[in-house]
């Protein structure tokens, strides 16, 4: 089955800003219908790029910080990152189509 | 590799007598993914929850296939069809059978009967043929999926507001991944497919007639809501039959065929997933049949 870390607070700069290459970032929360919506699809892109890419999850209800400092106001919000630097975001439920050539581009 | 029922038929019997009982009690409900505790859709109350990889995990059936139980019998409706169809789901299916090859082929149907542009056939041929290649002993990379869903990208970019084309391209993007294996796969595309089918026009309606229907309704909504806020009992469906019997007649006959033609392109695909997964349960017992021969000789 699919790999997907959850960051907390304590080690997103370890885990995330750290990491050498492409991480996509999903804030979600638990009450968030959307966020269940694009779960299947984070499975299957950490299934399709297995450890070329970090796909990390952060609780913004649990880690409200982490929240604060990457200015998330709306769920589920997709941030990406590539050597330690965000790159680029998107909000909302994407296509699988759409991540995978986001991701494709920061290899 | 994983077996329907992992081999078991105390399994399928498990099942069977499960599923059979929420019919039987009326607690079957035909719908998005849902338990809870009495009542749920066809996965919720075969796993007692909501979690698709604990269908693979107990039954053995493949995640994409296990995925597109609930889609696609809410796609059929409540009713004795999406009913069958459940029944069908476990009884077709041979304890041991390798049901893995049936994603594919149902993802190779789904795209093969679709009722595409002509515009979108060149794209159409390669995704089927990038099915046809794909398996297990020999996947398509990466690269290949995405230089085909790159070129579906371009002609989405500059296709018109067509909504036929739009909606054979947005049905080859979902269906450009391998089938055999993730969440999404299948469900992406039967729900893509069914979008497809909405998008055909109806010869029987026109533009003309959606203004006039819609004017309608605005117009009746617009005197009705107020006293129905206010508590008055008042059945609109009925005033409206009243008020304008042709328009009505007009608007239901539509709206029989609309909702048609998404059951019927269900079903279509309900069908042959049946019979692929007879079909996969019939060749392993080929294959047990012949190795208990080899065994003998």
């Amino acid at each position: 089955m699919a790999n997907i870390t959850d960051v907390k607070t304590a080690d997103f700069d370890t885990l995330v800003l750290g990491h050498k290459g492409p991480v996509l970032v999903d804030f979600w929360a638990e009450w968030c219908g959307p966020c269940k919506a694009l779960s299947p699809t984070l499975k299957d892109i950490a299934a399709d790029f297995g450890d070329e890419v970090l796909i990390a999850k952060v609780d913004i209800v649990a880690e409200p910080e982490l929240a604060d400092r990457f200015g998330v106001s709306s769920i589920p919000a997709l941030k990406f990152f590539r050597d330690g630097a965000e790159v680029s975001s998107m909000i909302g439920v994407q296509p699988r189509s759409k991540l995978t050539a986001a991701l494709e581009a920061l290899l | 590799m994983i077996t329907a029922f992992h081999g078991d038929p105390a399994v399928k019997q498990t099942l069977g007598d499960r599923v059979a009982r929420h019919i039987a009690d009326g607690t079957l409900v035909i719908g998005n993914t849902y338990w809870d505790g009495v009542s749920g859709s066809p996965l919720g109350v075969s796993v007692e929850g909501t979690d698709v990889e604990a269908y693979v995990a107990t039954f053995g059936y493949p995640l994409p296939l296990a995925g597109m139980l609930d889609p696609l019998t809410a796609m059929m409706g409540m009713g004795n069809a999406a009913n069958a169809f459940v029944r069908d789901w476990v009884d077709v299916v041979a304890p041991g059978a390798d049901l893995s090859p049936v994603s594919a082929k149902l993802m190779r149907h789904m795209v093969e009967t679709a009722q595409t542009d002509t515009r979108g056939e060149m794209l159409k041929q390669k995704v089927v043929a990038l099915h046809s290649r794909d398996s297990a002993e020999a996947p398509v990379g990466r690269a290949e999926w995405s230089a085909v869903r790159n070129e579906i990208s371009v002609a989405r970019d500059t296709a018109s507001d067509d909504s036929l084309l739009t909606g054979t391209l947005a049905l080859l993007d979902a269906a450009c991944w391998p089938a055999g294996r993730g969440y999404t796969p299948l469900s992406a595309t039967l729900s893509a497919c069914i979008d497809l089918v909405t998008q055909i026009p109806d010869p029987e309606w026109t533009e003309a007639d959606n203004k006039r229907s819609d004017t309608f309704f605005m117009a009746m909504e617009q005197e009705l809501q107020p006293r129905m806020a206010a508590g008055e009992d008042l059945d609109f469906t009925a005033i409206c039959k009243e008020r304008e019997p042709e328009i009505y007649a007009r608007y239901e006959a539509f709206s029989a065929r609309y909702l048609g033609r998404i059951r019927n392109r269900a079903s279509d695909i309900a069908t042959r997933c049946l019979t692929e997964m007879r079909s996969a349960s019939a060749a392993s017992r080929t294959l047990e049949f012949s190795d208990g021969l080899s065994q003998r000789a």
